[in-house]
């Protein structure tokens, strides 16, 4: 094994095909912005290759779906490719979902530097420095199973620093089974990295972007050195031009709309001072109880709310561009003795209940649909994708029915307890 | 409250009437049509709310008596009260009630208020009080509030509106999605997905159109290398061109002198003596040639005389052999004659041994067996199989014997039958009798079917004269006609006279006339309709009946077709023809007998055979069982049991002279062979001499090859001295022969030198290598001149090829095209270059393009709303779905208490056959689940169901008053009129049932069946007194009626008897009288349904054949037979009920 540290770059999930989303709408003056982040992210992982001068990049997957992407993602790689090899660097590409390895095969003809993974059996590449090989680089790009294949990345040479790369979920007990010293993974947008037991590293290095309101913080690749004994380093490495962020506020039934907003200007405030660099696109989601979060529920609230956010803080460089406000539902508990009483209401709870208890009793939601919705892809948007799902969708059907059935003339106000999103249009 | 008295003073056809001691729980009173039921509701509803102005028209008129109204004697929870009503032709009609205690004290209204517990007239009319038209008209309950006993579900603890929610919610939802064409948002992001989708594919295809642009821009680039290359190689092949032309003239003389030397071909190497030396060689061949050939000839001579000595090698070849013969000559004579002498012993044992078998009993061939002994203990072992034996072979022959008979038996009574069948022309028995008895039988219903027909058709004929008689009928008799318009014209001239003629005319006799007038005329119109109703009823019952008989008809007629298609024809009359088919039928049934026996015989035989095959199987066993005991015996196999017995007997004579015998036939056959064996030494010798032998002897033949020896070791001696001379002349032969080869060697290899095959060859080649030198040097000469003009810039080989034979006419020419293709090359290199650039122009164009991410963008935004829609429509939707799970909830189990009540006296009444009443949720209306929970709405429902369920809730409204503690008597006005028979008597048992829970009962009905079921249950029936007489009889003596119910007020002295007395008097020889016991009214009412049914049976029979028409017919028309029915059943129930 050589003895002196190899250095690289991991980078995965580049989507340069995806754009953010999840955006109810997109202001016009960050258009261009939202429209450049992923490959202005992308650009600096390049920039940081080539500054780092590293021995190669490591791409584990979901770099481009060349088909959905167009000609100025396969011709911004290209050029990026071109950029490494001139620097003589070595590019080891892992195919993920969105980027199988026929697909990018024959969208271009790529660079010499350029090794792309085969998704039916683990490659393994040998990389030179100065004609002489230190490096064995194994890995598969995705294939049919969803597992990575821990224990068929092990290189044939064992004198050389043994490298993996793949996509897929990591397990805890995968750092324990590898056998490279470092193993990159894509597939996952988030950065996360874990270590066995035997000092080797298995990591996700996440999207250089996020890219909707559910990927929050920072986003970037993974700088790793290894040294003389095989033992990795990895550095995490900030790329990302915006951020997303999810932020909470409480209130209760003496706050006002001017309180909150004064209370949720302090926090974007806050986050301006801690980040000067990022476009911040902030998510509020306020819990508590009183009259305000009824307001809020129904969108009386949350729209001025919004409006003001974003006329005050949405136009600044960099600008924080307040996406929703959501009343937090998590929290709701209804009264017990709401589903004791002998009323409709009571009625309507205690079978609420029963179906939250009971998973497999039906909630046939096609029978309100028309055949050709039924027919059609509403069909199957319409129906519970998981258990959860339906569990919140059902929460909030309780608490919407409790106050369709007139559950605050019963002695309990209803806006007192209850803190959910569901709307009721012109309920 | 509960009625006890009930006086009519003046009110509709009814004055001076009095019903007194009315029970507590029910009374029923019978009057026929127009008997004046209906009036005395209305009275009670007039007493206890007055009397409205409607009912002032209809019911209020000027008395004989001058008094209107009356009085009801009532017990309430105040105690005991008479409420009296005396309204007045005109004025308010509730000014004039009266109500007194048992005290006496006078009460106004609002003690009668008291005790009705404020239940308004409409409530109590469309619940209490109830005649035929408020039972049927169940909308009417709307404006009480009994209604909101039967509609109340939708009002719940939590006053709010479940259809209301329900409503919103469907409203919110449409607004997010909806049903129809409207525009709601869900559909509208819809919309803008698919659109934006399919401008994300649209330009996703871009990248497939760059992909194709780089790959065309690649292409090009390797066109532009290709146009290039071919280029140059136009320039390379121009220069060569011109070499080619400018060496043209050389090139084509070196040609000429390659062209002469080719012609004169290879020259080889020639010695300058060659002609010298090939002379001397043929010169010494010849020699040696002639000195060779004198040799030959010799030595041939030689060979010949050598083969005329005719040498046998063969026989001296063999010639030990038969030398050693000859040593052997004296044995081999003595070996014939002992042969011969051994073998003529052997005969004479041969004839001892036969003598012995013979007397032994074997046959001849037995002789091998005769050497055999058979020990006293193995004779023993052998006789049980050899008993066995015998006894099964006894057993086979006699089943043998017993199948022959049965066979034969069989056979004899097989022939017989058939013999008996063949007269008949019949074949098989069976056969025969099921066709004779099937024959049998269908003339046997022919001919019934024959009687039926004139039975029926007398039975047509009958119904067609009395048809025809009802016809006649319903043309009213004249005398009958004439009687009742005499009583027509009479009662209109009293009336005219009573109404017209001056009061001193007559008198006070005015209104009585008018009066006796008007029941004159009612009285023959009524007993016209009654004569005409009663004959268009007969006269549709002989319709059907004729009907019915018409079809049997059809039906019986169609069989007989059928019957007679399936008779043979001809035979005469049809009872002759069952006549002689019954005593055909008697002839082969005489055969049975016989075809008894001959199966009894045949399994006999079959049984026989059976045993044959057993006793076969056990002789084989048997058998086997000896050859075992002879095998175990070390016998032979097929010894049979008496051979064995032979054998025992003879002992060992036999086998002894069998040993000797052997002895010397073994003796004999050594010497014959042996003799034989020299005899063919001798024969195979004198074959590998090759000699044929002479004489017969042995000794013969081996002197004549002594013979033959001796002349060839002669010959012999003579041969070799010959072959001596020859091997010396043969050696100078050979040595002549070499010194000829040699020569011939030395000769080939000069020719050979030159290459020539022969001497004149070789002069000729020798002068054409002399030329062939000359040329040679010339074109050496030439090609050093070519090589220095075509330098080392050019290809040696494009210029031979170039000035080839074929194209050095064409340089000039071929000079000309390479420098027209140059220059297409290069515009064509000019065009693609510009080609390549507009190229990547396009490439950088869609390279530049940021639409697709832009749609990406929007498509993230419609995909975000559109899944927080279709999240608010789930809420929305579940929501709903609850709600509506709640709502059908209710309307299964939480129905109101009355109509639970309802529900089970529905039940009652219809015997299980519905079973539920309910009503939705938040709507008006009623539906009725039957047993297999099919619910139907009241309009579904036929009208006999409807009434039923109709009297249930007015049952159930009652109950639920009464447990509100509201208790007021029942008054039903002919609610059972529409009931058949089962209806009527299952409402019967609901009512009794009903009074007996304490609720007064009032029923009034037409139906005097309906009145004996009630009267049957021992339920207080009444019959209403006939009011024409009552008010005829007032008008005679201007006082109330003298009818024993009935008493008059203004005769107090006599009380009038009630109503319930004067039907006990007058039913005093009615059979219901006499019954006391419950057990035996319920039987008796159960009698007169079962003599119902049985009608109703009969006549169902009767229209059995028109039972299939009905139920193929629709709804409606099955509700109109119902009804038909119905009356039907009222009509036909009434005759038993009188009968009995």
């Amino acid at each position: 094994m050589s003895t002196w540290p190899l250095r690289l770059v991991h980078a995965s999930d580049l989507h340069l095909e995806q754009p953010p989303y999840g955006l109810a709408d997109v202001p016009d003056h960050l258009r261009e912005m939202l429209l450049e982040a992923p490959y202005q992210a992308a650009r600096r992982v390049f920039d940081t290759v080539v500054a780092e001068e590293v021995d190669f990049l490591l791409l584990a997957g979901d770099v481009v779906n060349p088909r959905m992407a167009g000609p100025r993602a396969i011709t911004f790689l290209a050029d990026q490719f071109d950029r490494l090899s001139e620097a003589g660097i070595a590019v080891y590409w892992a195919g993920g979902r969105a980027d199988l390895p026929q697909a990018i095969r024959a969208a271009n003809q790529w660079p010499t530097n350029v090794h792309i993974f085969s998704s039916t059996s683990v490659d393994e590449f040998l990389h030179e420095r100065d004609g002489q090989p230190v490096a064995s680089i194994v890995g598969r790009s995705r294939g049919r199973s969803k597992k990575i294949p821990i224990a068929q990345l092990r290189p044939e040479r064992q004198d050389l620093v043994p490298v993996g790369v793949a996509y897929g979920s990591l397990t805890r007990a995968d750092p324990e089974q590898q056998h490279v010293a470092y193993l990159a993974v894509g597939g996952r947008h988030a950065h996360h990295s874990s270590t066995g037991t035997s000092q080797r590293v298995a990591c996700h290095s996440g999207s250089p972007q996020g890219r909707c309101p559910q990927e929050t913080g920072p986003h970037g690749c993974t700088l790793v050195e290894i040294n003389g004994t095989g033992q990795p380093q990895t550095q995490f490495i900030s790329t990302d031009v915006l951020r997303w962020s999810t932020l909470s506020a409480v209130v209760d039934s003496k706050t006002s709309l001017e309180m909150l907003e004064q209370q949720l200007t302090e926090c974007i405030e806050k986050l301006t001072a801690e980040s000067e660099e990022h476009h911040q696109f902030v998510s509020w989601n306020v819990s508590g109880c009183g009259p305000l979060l009824r307001s809020l529920r129904f969108g009386q609230s949350s729209d001025p709310l919004l409006h003001g956010l974003r006329r005050r803080f949405g136009f600044q460089s960099p600008a924080v561009w307040s996406v929703s406000v959501e009343v937090d539902s998590s929290t709701t508990v209804l009264p017990r003795e709401w589903a004791e009483q002998d009323t409709i209401l009571g009625d309507f709870l205690r079978f609420t209940e029963q179906h939250l208890d009971d998973p497999q009793l039906p909630l046939d939601l096609d029978s309100l649909l028309r055949e050709r919705y039924l027919a059609g892809q509403l069909g199957d948007a319409i129906q519970f994708q998981n258990l959860p799902m339906r569990e919140n969708v059902l929460k909030e059907a309780a608490i919407l029915g409790a106050d369709l059935l007139g559950a605050d003339l019963l002695g309990a106000s209803l806006q007192d307890v209850v803190t959910t999103g569901a709307a009721t249009p012109e309920s | 409250m509960k009625i006890s008295n009930l006086q009519v003073d003046g009110f509709g056809v009814w004055s001076g009437l009095r019903l007194d001691d009315l029970s507590e729980q029910m009374t029923v009173f019978y009057g026929a049509n127009e008997a004046g039921k209906t009036t005395l509701m209305q009275f009670i509803r007039a007493v206890l709310y007055g009397v409205s102005d409607q009912r002032r028209q209809q019911y209020l008129r000027a008395t004989s008596n001058g008094q209107t109204g009356g009085s009801l004697l009532v017990t309430a929870a105040d105690g005991a009260m008479q409420i009296e009503r005396h309204p007045t032709l005109e004025g308010p009609h509730d000014s004039q009630v009266k109500v007194t205690a048992a005290d006496g004290t006078v009460h106004n209204k609002h003690l009668l208020q008291s005790a009705l517990h404020d239940v308004d007239e409409t409530t109590f009319n469309n619940v209490f009080s109830v005649g035929l038209r408020e039972l049927q008209e169940l909308g009417t309950l709307s404006d009480t509030e009994a209604a909101q006993s039967l509609y109340n579900l939708t009002a719940g603890l939590d006053r709010v509106s479940i259809l209301d929610v329900l409503h919103d919610l469907e409203t919110a939802r449409h607004h997010l999605l909806a049903d129809g064409e409207d525009r709601s948002e869900i559909s509208e992001l819809l919309t803008q997905r698919e659109r934006l989708e399919n401008e994300v594919n649209e330009l996703s295809e871009l990248t497939g159109r760059w992909r194709r642009l780089t790959t065309q821009q690649r292409r090009l680039g390797d066109d532009v290398s290709r146009i290039e290359a071919e280029i140059k190689e136009f320039e390379r092949q121009a220069r060569t061109v011109e070499v080619a032309t400018a060496i043209k003239e050389k090139w084509q003389e070196r040609v000429e002198v390659e062209k002469q030397l080719a012609e004169l071909g290879h020259a080889a190497s020639v010695p300058a003596d060659a002609i010298d030396r090939i002379e001397q060689l043929a010169s010494r061949f010849q020699r040696r040639r002639r000195q060779r050939t004198a040799l030959r000839r010799e030595r041939r001579e030689l060979r010949d005389q050598a083969h005329a000595l005719g040498v046998n090698q063969r026989l001296w070849r063999n010639a030990p052999r038969i030398e050693a013969l000859v040593e052997q000559q004296q044995w081999i004579a003595s070996l014939e004659t002992q042969a011969a002498g051994v073998e003529a012993d052997a005969q004479s044992l041969d004839a001892q041994i036969a003598q012995e078998c013979s007397s032994a009993g074997m046959v001849d061939g037995d002789l091998t067996f005769a050497s055999l002994e058979v020990p006293r203990h193995v004779l023993s072992s052998l006789r049980g199989p050899a008993k066995n034996l015998r006894q099964v072979r006894q057993r086979l022959i006699a089943a043998r014997d017993e199948t022959n008979a049965s066979q034969q038996t069989a056979t004899q009574l097989a022939s017989e039958i058939q013999a008996a069948l063949t007269a008949h022309s019949q074949s098989d028995l069976p056969t025969t009798l099921d066709a004779a008895g099937t024959r049998v039988a269908q003339l046997r219903r022919r001919v019934q079917i024959d009687e039926r027909l004139e039975q029926a058709e007398r039975h047509q004929h009958e119904i067609e004269d009395q048809i025809r008689d009802l016809l006649q009928q319903q043309l009213m008799p004249l005398w009958v006609l004439g009687a009742l318009g005499g009583v027509f014209a009479l009662g209109v001239a009293l009336v005219l006279v009573g109404l017209l003629m001056p009061t001193s005319f007559v008198g006070t006799l005015g209104v009585s006339l008018a009066v006796l007038g008007i029941i004159g005329v009612g009285t023959a119109m009524s007993a016209k309709f009654l004569w005409e109703r009663s004959s268009a009823k007969q006269f549709d019952a002989c319709q059907k009946q004729l009907q019915m008989l018409a079809k049997q008809l059809d039906h019986m007629k169609q069989e007989r077709q059928r019957l007679d298609a399936e008779l043979p024809g001809g035979g005469g009359p049809l009872t002759l023809r069952l006549h002689n088919a019954e005593a055909e039928l008697a002839k082969f049934e005489e055969l049975l007998p016989l075809d008894a026996r001959r199966q009894s015989a045949e399994q006999d035989a079959v049984a026989a055979d059976q045993r044959a095959k057993l006793a076969k199987n056990d002789v084989r066993m048997a058998r086997q069982a000896w050859q075992t005991a002879l095998s175990a015996a070390s016998l032979p196999g097929n010894l049979s049991p008496k051979q064995v017995r032979a054998l025992a007997h003879r002992g060992g004579t036999l086998s002894r002279l069998q040993s000797q015998r052997s002895a010397l036939q073994d003796s004999a056959r050594q010497r014959r062979a042996e003799f034989a064996a020299m005899q063919d030494r001798i024969g195979q010798l004198a074959d590998d001499a090759g000699m044929s032998l002479i004489g017969e002897s042995a000794a013969d033949q081996l002197r004549h090859l002594v013979r033959e020896l001796a002349h060839q070791r002669t010959a012999m001696t003579r041969r070799d001295d010959l072959r001596h001379a020859a091997r010396r002349l043969k050696r100078k032969e050979a040595r002549c022969e070499r010194e000829i080869e040699q020569l011939r060697a030395r000769r080939r290899a000069l020719l050979s030198k030159v290459g020539a095959q022969n001497e004149a060859e070789f002069r000729r080649l020798v002068l054409q290598a002399t030329r062939v030198q000359l040329l040679g040097r010339q074109i050496s000469s030439l090609t050093t001149e070519i090589n220095a003009a075509i330098g080392s810039d050019t290809h040696r080989d494009d210029i031979e090829e170039l000035l080839d034979s074929s194209n050095i006419d064409q340089l000039d020419n071929r000079w000309e095209g390479i420098t027209t293709d140059l220059t297409a090359r290069d515009t064509l290199l000019k065009k693609t270059l510009q080609r390549q650039g507009a190229l990547e122009s396009q490439c950088q164009q869609l390279t530049d393009d940021r639409r697709l991410a832009e749609k990406h963008l929007e498509l993230g935004v419609v995909n975000h709303r559109l899944q927080r829609a279709i999240h608010q429509w789930q809420v929305l939707a579940v929501t709903g779905l609850v709600l509506e799970a709640i709502r059908h909830e209710y309307e299964q189990h939480r129905q109101p208490e009355t109509l639970i009540d309802a529900s089970g006296y529905l039940e009652k009444l219809t015997d299980g056959r519905y079973v539920r009443v309910w009503t939705p949720l938040g709507e008006e209306v009623l539906f009725v689940e039957d047993g297999s929970g099919q619910s139907l709405a009241v309009d579904a429902l036929s009208r006999g169901t409807r009434e039923q369920l109709f009297l249930s809730l007015r049952l159930a409204l009652v109950k639920m008053y009464a447990q509100r503690g509201i208790h007021l008597p029942l008054v039903l006005d002919d609610v059972l009129v529409n009931f058949d028979a089962q209806r009527a008597k299952a409402a019967v048992r609901v009512l009794r049932d009903f009074s007996k829970a304490g609720n007064q009962v009032l029923v009034f009905t037409c139906h005097e069946h309906v009145w004996k079921m009630f009267k049957a249950m021992k339920v207080d029936a009444r019959r209403l007194p006939d009011c024409s007489k009552m008010n005829s009889t007032a008008s005679d003596t201007s006082v109330a009626v003298e009818q024993p119910a009935v008493s008059s007020p203004k005769k107090p002295a006599e009380k009038p008897l009630p109503v319930k007395e004067l039907f006990i008097e007058e039913s005093l020889d009615d059979e219901y009288e006499d019954v006391e016991d419950d057990t035996v009214e319920e039987e008796v009412v159960d009698e007169v349904l079962e003599d119902e049914e049985e009608a109703e049976e009969d006549y169902e029979e009767k229209d059995s054949g028109e039972e299939y028409e009905e139920e193929d017919e629709g709804e409606e028309d099955e509700e109109d037979e119902e009804y038909e029915e119905d009356e039907l059943d009222e009509d036909e129930a009434d005759e038993p009920a009188e009968a009995a």
